[in-house]
């Protein structure tokens, strides 16, 4: 279980995030949503120890996180950031990487790692990528090869910093419900979602965030009924209950 | 055979990885092997295996073979290899660490900062010959702090970087020049330097280089496996677990040291730093796991071949060996960029 | 899970291999290094410079310029590395076995078929000189790659030493060394002290005239460099009594200008040209500043006192003849 508490922080010592207080449970796939701006991936990388927070703490299973070494906090957190660097290796190889804070000074992989890849692998449905460059890979393809590192890497906890970002939109579903599998694993899910059709759709529960304060957390019905959405972005929501599922539809607001 | 166009446009190159790294390691052993052993036959007097067999055990002491072979040819094939190495496995750490495919120790200036300090402290103390590896190593490595500072600062992007070290380089190259318009006396020879010459060095005086590259290829070949992690990105890494401001930092002191002791009894030897991991990479693969080993193996190999070529080529006049790398490396320059703009594109 | 650890145990026996054969090119690598400082101090008792440890009063020890104590018995076989040496070599009474090209031209030196010729004095082959077999080796402290060779040369147990000569006196005092190891006491007076007296009284003569200001140039194919008193010749010309108007004005090294020549009016200019290509040296010089319509107005060029002087007893180092330098000069300068 994460949790935050009062946390804050940003760059060059300006906040950009202010006193978000939060609790992630385990099974569950929290969405961060809101709008530019207003500090949901600062959010991530203050949580991923990438930034400094200037106050407030953070807690895993009741420890505080910087408490611990690097090795101990990567065996317990894993970030997928947005920006991503498409190195010259092979998939096999990336999710091997995904074994880093596990292994021993002689950097070699024992049984246990690759018996982890091949289960990420499995899991993400890219054993057949195994040797196949990356560079060679479609960005569908990649980002779950992207996943099944993380998936690799065997955290409690698995930060994904808008992992939609320039995939096609069955590959947006695809990659969802994947992140949506990692429930059973038990996995704290954290994911910085730009698109709110997908967030209200496969969260558990959303943290609506508007300039680096916490507006509102909870839900998807919660937050749809609340109205914060609305307010937060200028739009209009409304749910549409169909055989298939529940739609959420978007239209700008209305000018009254 | 090669078409003309295939060479520049590196159609071979899924053909190479068909057999794998372990092979071509040991290829690029192999080629070292012969190219040291030619490399301390021939000269303008040929010394066959059996005159280097009466020499290495003692029998033949005093013939002109024994004092060249000693003498001349055999510190000279170390210094090859040792700078060739050297400057490889920089060029590996800095484009590594900078993720960069096109930077060099050449390009991010620290070749240009070791002859720096090593000219200012050729005029201010001109008779400590022992002080020149030190000053050349003090330069290597402040400049690469600098330019690391520059690049970790900005969060820069490559192109940044690679400006920062052309900036940083052309300001040092401004002050040998100064030091050369104001001091003329003390560089008569320093165009020599400025190329990259191994004539007349000595066992003595590539004692303390030596020591410093044997270090610091010994510490590269530990990172290579946290040169791979760095390339997945400065988040990824810092997210595996690794401490990514250290990692840098440590690594770019090792290509400082390597650089900076090729430096002080090399002059500045370019190309190897940029060109080698790139042709070794062609062969072994992007893992840094292979390419640290095949660098140590193929810039030895490289320079102990060009210095060979300076050797043999005008005999007895020699070139320096800047020129011959320049003219074999340059082509394969060209040939790099018009690959590289494919790999961009994909 | 399979596949891995297959191919995992085919790549672990192969890890071993190649670690061997790592640790084995690191063991030859030492071992080079070894060898190499090991060899250093075996030959170095085995220089043939000293083995002739004989009674003969032939055993001199100076300091050359670098600093290294030289023993030198008599030496046969001598290699000089740079063409002023030669000469100086000669007028000592050695005999050479090896000098660089320059020793071919300027230098008047009887070189015969048995000298080698070594090629260019920047860069000599050290292989080259090494087979020659020599007993003394003469460099020149000047050339930063000399210095290097020397180092080098010495480490492989051979006798060489640097030398600096640029002005009269550095001459005798090499002159005086090397005939120290020839032996030849007589040469040292006739063309060491004999040459000293003759420039002395030269320099006499001119005491109490009136110093002319001079210019001096040193000109080549591809531009000129204006020449202050611590050049060879400009030594020569202060010696006489002549003020050099590079020594007050540095400007005048890096940029001569008409105007500038023009401010200082020099009551002598000199030109002395270098190079293979004299004709193209002195068409530049010519354009620069002869074609210049102001030229005519200097005061040098109204008295006839524009000259250019012969390159062999001013751009190369006159030796012996450095006493005929010194009257040209005087003659030039003040008729006489």
């Amino acid at each position: 279980m994460l949790e935050l508490w009062h946390l804050s922080g940003g760059y060059r010592g300006e906040d950009k995030v202010k006193e978000i207080s939060a609790r992630f449970r385990e099974g569950e796939v929290t969405a961060v949503v809101g709008p530019n701006g207003c500090g949901k991936s600062t959010l991530l990388k203050l949580i991923v120890r990438l930034l400094k927070p200037t106050s407030g703490k953070i807690l895993l299973e009741g420890v505080d996180a910087a408490s611990l070494t690097r090795r101990e906090f990567a065996r317990k957190v894993s970030f997928l950031p947005q920006a991503r660097a498409v190195p010259h290796m092979s998939a096999g190889a990336l999710v091997l990487h995904g074994r880093y804070p596990y292994l021993s000074y002689s950097r070699r992989y024992s049984k246990k790692d690759f018996e982890a890849v091949e289960d990420a692998l499995a899991a993400t449905g890219t054993e057949k990528f195994r040797d196949i460059p990356l560079e060679s890979l479609s960005g569908g393809e990649r980002q779950k090869v992207y996943l099944a590192m993380l998936i690799a890497q065997d955290t409690d906890v698995v930060l994904l910093d808008e992992p939609t970002t320039y995939l096609d939109i069955s590959r947006q579903f695809e990659l969802m419900s994947l992140i949506g599998t990692l429930r059973q694993r038990r996995k704290t899910v954290v994911a910085v979602l730009h698109d709110l059709g997908l967030a209200l759709r496969y969260a558990d529960r959303i943290l609506v965030l508007e300039h680096g304060k916490l507006r509102a957390c909870g839900s998807p019905d919660d937050i749809y009924h609340s109205g914060t959405i609305d307010c937060v972005f200028q739009i209009h929501t409304r749910r549409i209950s169909s055989p298939a599922g529940v739609e959420y539809v978007f239209s700008p607001e209305r000018s009254s | 055979m090669h078409t003309f166009q295939s060479f520049f446009m590196g159609a071979d190159r899924p053909k190479f990885r068909r057999r794998g790294a372990r092979f071509w390691l040991l290829a690029f052993l192999l080629f070292l092997a012969v190219a040291a052993a030619l490399d301390l036959m021939l000269g303008s007097a040929v010394i066959s295996p059996a005159q280097l067999v009466r020499i290495v055990s003692g029998a033949d002491r005093s013939s002109p073979a024994c004092r060249i072979f000693l003498y001349v040819r055999l510190p000279r094939a170390l210094a090859a290899m040792l700078a060739g190495s050297a400057l490889a496995v920089a060029g590996a750490i800095i484009q590594a660490v900078l993720n960069n495919a096109l930077a060099s120790p050449n390009i991010i200036g620290i070749n240009a900062g070791a002859g720096f300090t090593t000219m200012l402290c050729m005029v201010l103390f001109p008779a400590q010959a022992w002080l020149l590896p030190p000053a050349a190593f003090l330069g290597a490595l402040f400049t690469a702090l600098t330019v690391s500072a520059i690049a970790l600062r900005i969060s820069a992007s490559k192109i940044t970087i690679i400006l920062a070290g052309v900036a940083i380089s052309s300001i040092l190259m401004a002050g040998i020049d100064a030091i050369k318009e104001f001091f003329p006396d003390v560089l008569v020879g320093s165009s020599t330097y400025m190329m990259g010459g191994l004539s007349y060095v000595t066992a003595d005086g590539l004692r303390f280089a030596s020591i410093y590259i044997v270090i610091g290829l010994a510490l590269a070949v530990l990172l290579r496996y946290e040169m791979n992690v760095l390339s997945l990105g400065e988040d990824s890494a810092h997210s595996l677990g690794m401490n990514v401001g250290a990692y840098r930092f440590i690594l770019l002191m090792i290509a400082a040291v390597l650089a900076g002791g090729a430096v002080s009894f090399a002059g500045l030897l370019g190309f190897v730093g940029l060109i080698v991991p790139h042709a070794v990479r062609f062969f072994v693969g992007e893992d840094n796991r292979k390419v640290i080993p095949a660098c140590i193996l193929a810039g030895a190999a490289f320079v102990t071949v060009c210095d060979l070529l300076a050797r043999l080529i005008f005999a007895p006049f020699e070139l320096p060996v800047g020129i011959v790398m320049s003219f074999l490396g340059g082509p394969f320059f060209i040939r790099l960029l018009l690959t590289k703009r494919r790999h961009l594109h994909a | 899970m399979k596949i891995f650890s297959k191919s995992r145990r085919l790549r672990v026996k192969k890890e071993w291999l190649f670690r061997a054969l790592a640790c084995g090119l690191c063991g030859i690598l030492s071992a080079g290094l070894l060898v190499s400082c090991v060899g250093t101090r075996q030959v170095s008792a085995g220089s043939p410079g000293s083995a002739v440890r004989s009674s003969s009063a032939e055993k001199t020890t100076f300091t050359d310029a670098v600093g290294n104590r030289v023993t030198a018995t008599s030496a046969k076989r001598v290699i000089a590395l740079m063409g002023s040496f030669a000469e100086t070599w000669t007028d000592a009474g050695g005999t050479l076995i090896g000098v660089t090209k320059d020793a071919y031209s300027g230098h008047h030196l009887n070189l015969g078929k048995t000298v080698a010729n070594l090629g260019s004095y920047t860069n000599p082959s050290m292989e080259q000189i090494i087979s020659l077999k020599p007993d003394f080796v003469i460099l020149s402290v000047d050339t930063p790659q000399h210095v290097k060779l020397c180092k080098a040369l010495r480490e492989a147990g051979l006798n060489a030493a640097c030398f600096h000569m640029e002005t009269f006196v550095d001459y005798l005092k090499v002159l005086k060394n090397f005939t120290q190891i020839t032996g030849r006491e007589d040469l040292y007076r006739k063309n060491g002290l004999a040459v000293q007296e003759q420039i002395h009284q030269i320099i006499a003569g001119t005491k109490g005239k009136k110093s002319p200001t001079v210019l001096f140039i040193r000109a080549y194919s591809t531009g000129y460099d204006v020449m202050n008193s611590s050049t060879m010749t400009g030594a020569m010309l202060k010696d006489l009594g002549a003020v050099n108007i590079a020594d007050s004005d540095r400007g005048l090294l890096h940029d001569l200008s008409m105007d500038a020549i023009l401010q200082h009016n020099p009551d002598d200019i000199l030109v002395v040209v270098m190079g293979a290509d004299e004709k193209k040296a002195l068409t530049l010089i010519h354009q620069q500043f002869q074609s210049n319509p102001a030229w005519e107005g200097l005061k040098a060029v109204q008295n006839h006192r524009y000259a250019v002087i012969p390159k062999d007893l001013f751009h190369y180092k006159p030796n012996a003849r450095w006493g005929e330098s010194y009257a040209y000069l005087s003659k030039l300068l003040y008729g006489s």
